[in-house]
């Protein structure tokens, strides 16, 4: 499992299948397989940080898809952040947790009693000198959170898009 | 009143999903009026969508509700719908089936000791900052996690949602190989475990005593994880088939939640590791009863603070049972039992690591899930929290606002909740006239 750098290039799909938007991550992942280079491992997260930290700490590339809440982005917009190339960690997020394109990787206040998230998971893995070489966040912003399994029309709209970003994403790590 | 203005003092979490999860309180003068947590929604639309599917997809389905705890929903779907099939599953299985469980306590017991509690304790926000700082610490509990994940990465083929297990036992049985692999793994985590219990041990904890009635399940020679009957500590005792006659749901006034209490009583009552601690104190295993006695338990622990110690002492347990059950452990003649569908309403009862949960299954002569009805542990102690916030924040009424929201999340904290599967995000809004 070596990328063009060498070292593992991995996708994870982040989200829950059951929380409508929630599952953009996870079935991103699952339009991938097949149509990766065998090279490129595929994995699932439900977001909980110390497994998310886990899956990506010894890999060359992660590229981490999720659905995105909060900020002003329209439904369905699609958002790609570059974490080494992101500031270090500030107070001020609009949805604690998640990313925000544009903005740094929120920090984490876990003040509620769960739910850590993937700011967290980024957090946590750079203050144990865990993340991987290169981390590449995709979001879509999504609009429907309860429960089921349809995505809303903008981001069901945006999935294709979404998916042939990622996959052009790990052909470009890829040593295959 | 005159007037009433609302001032949201805290915006504060977590999300996954923004939008669900509240505390709200209404002060006049020096009375707390309301105590609000909207923190659980039910997973109603799990129940619905049970409905028509075949008996044997709940394990697979329920276990998605939670990425935490999902052995707790694939165990107790399992043994609802094996009890409405006339079939209990024994001997190796059911050895097995308490060994993942092992593994899912563990885990999820060290993320909220590490991450999430412990900060409390020690003047952090989070888990992050007290991995900046104390990281040795950290990584202990870092360690830990990863021996429950891999109990469950070895039984149940995976960490998150579990795909080995099946109605009747498990789709394939690990070879002693693998797990005396595992054997190394647990030895050096009971020595993480043990010094987990000292460690948190030494914490200052806030007074708080509940009255409330307790409720876990009972495994008489063996402490309470993977099935049982339950008891309570007001002498209550009763099967998992009397659940729904035991424990009623029913509206409140100020809550959109269903409230769970006990029948008979008006009074709220608790479930979770406070509540099997003081029920089964006598039946820990002897590393993790010489731990709770030296961390000062007593047969007893009323303070949900310390609820630490107990989750602590937990893992102990957990980690010594699933050694003993590796030890004895011999491959099973099959890996499942026939379980054979029949019109038949079956109910099961386990300890998720918050507390006990219920589920039941009503099923037609092909198998089909007619109906379905699943309990969580944080639904029965929504009530049982409010109660206790209202005392609690009685006696703090002279803090600030953004103090008061800051203790109010620990004391909510201490509960372990179950936001993360169903509520993402707790503002606090409090009403002062």
């Amino acid at each position: 499992m070596t990328g063009a750098g060498g070292g593992r290039v991995i996708v994870i799909g982040v989200g829950a299948e059951f929380r409508c938007d929630d599952g953009a991550g996870p079935a991103v992942v699952a339009r991938l397989r097949g149509t990766v280079p065998a090279d490129v491992e595929l994995a699932y997260s439900d977001g909980e940080p110390t497994r998310l930290m886990e899956t990506w700490m010894d890999a060359a590339v992660a590229i981490v898809v999720d659905a995105v809440s909060g900020g002003d982005a329209a439904p369905g917009t699609l958002h790609r952040v570059v974490v080494p190339e992101a500031p270090a960690a500030q107070a001020s997020r609009p949805v604690p947790g998640q990313p925000v394109p544009g903005q740094p990787v929120p920090a984490t206040a876990p003040a509620s009693s769960h739910g850590l998230g993937l700011g967290a998971a980024i957090e946590l893995s750079r203050v144990l000198s865990r993340l991987p070489g290169l981390l590449i966040l995709h979001g879509v912003q999504g609009e429907a959170f309860g429960y089921g399994q349809a995505f809303s029309p903008a981001v069901a709209a945006a999935m294709d898009e979404l998916t042939a970003r990622v996959r052009a994403d790990a052909l470009s790590v890829s040593a295959s | 009143m005159t007037h009433r203005h609302e001032r949201t003092l805290a915006t504060a979490g977590i999300a996954r999903v923004e939008g669900e999860g509240s505390l709200y309180l209404r002060v006049s003068g020096d009375q707390v009026d309301e105590v609000r947590l909207d923190i659980y929604e039910p997973p109603r639309f799990f129940e619905a969508f049970l409905r028509g599917r075949s008996y044997r997809e709940p394990p697979d389905i329920t276990a998605r509700i939670c990425g935490i705890c999902p052995v707790a929903y694939q165990t107790s779907a399992a043994l609802a719908i094996e009890a409405a099939c006339g079939v209990q599953v024994d001997g190796p299985l059911a050895d097995l089936r308490r060994l993942l469980y092992c593994g899912e306590w563990v885990a999820s017991h060290s993320l909220h000791i590490y991450l999430l509690h412990a900060p409390d304790f020690l003047g952090y926000p989070g888990g992050i900052e007290l991995a900046r700082d104390q990281r040795a610490i950290v990584e202990r509990g870092l360690r830990l996690r990863r021996a429950g994940n891999a109990i469950m990465e070895t039984i149940g083929g995976r960490a998150i949602h579990p795909v080995n297990f099946r109605i009747g036992g498990f789709y394939s049985a690990p070879a002693q190989a693998d797990l005396s692999r595992l054997a190394d793994q647990l030895e050096a985590a009971l020595d993480d475990a043990l010094e987990t219990v000292r460690w948190v041990a030494g914490f200052d904890f806030p007074e708080l005593t509940v009255q409330h009635e307790m409720l876990a399940l009972s495994q008489p020679g063996s402490y309470p994880i993977e099935r049982g009957s339950l008891v309570s500590t007001g002498g209550r005792a009763f099967s998992a088939a009397e659940f729904e006659q035991q424990v009623i749901e029913e509206q409140v006034p100020h809550s959109t939640a269903l409230h769970a209490r006990l029948a008979g009583s008006e009074g709220t009552y608790l479930t979770g590791p406070l509540a099997r601690y003081t029920l089964n104190s006598r039946w820990l295993p002897p590393r993790a009863a010489a731990a709770a006695a030296a961390a000062g338990l007593g047969d007893s622990c009323r303070n949900p603070f310390r609820s630490i110690v107990v989750r602590a002492v937990e893992v102990v347990c957990a980690i010594e049972e699933a050694i003993r059950l590796i030890m004895a452990y011999e491959p099973p003649s099959i890996p499942s039992v026939d379980v054979v569908a029949r019109a038949a309403t079956g109910h099961g009862v386990s300890e998720a690591p918050r507390g006990v949960l219920y589920q039941r299954y009503e099923l037609d002569s092909a198998g089909t899930v007619v109906s379905a009805r699943i309990v969580p542990p944080t639904s029965q102690n929504q009530a049982a929290i409010e109660r206790d916030l209202r005392q609690f924040v009685q006696v703090r009424l002279d803090l600030a606002d953004e103090q008061l929201a800051r203790q109010c999340e620990q004391a909510i904290r201490s509960y372990d909740p179950c936001i993360s599967c169903a509520t993402h995000f707790l503002d606090l809004h409090v009403d002062r006239t």
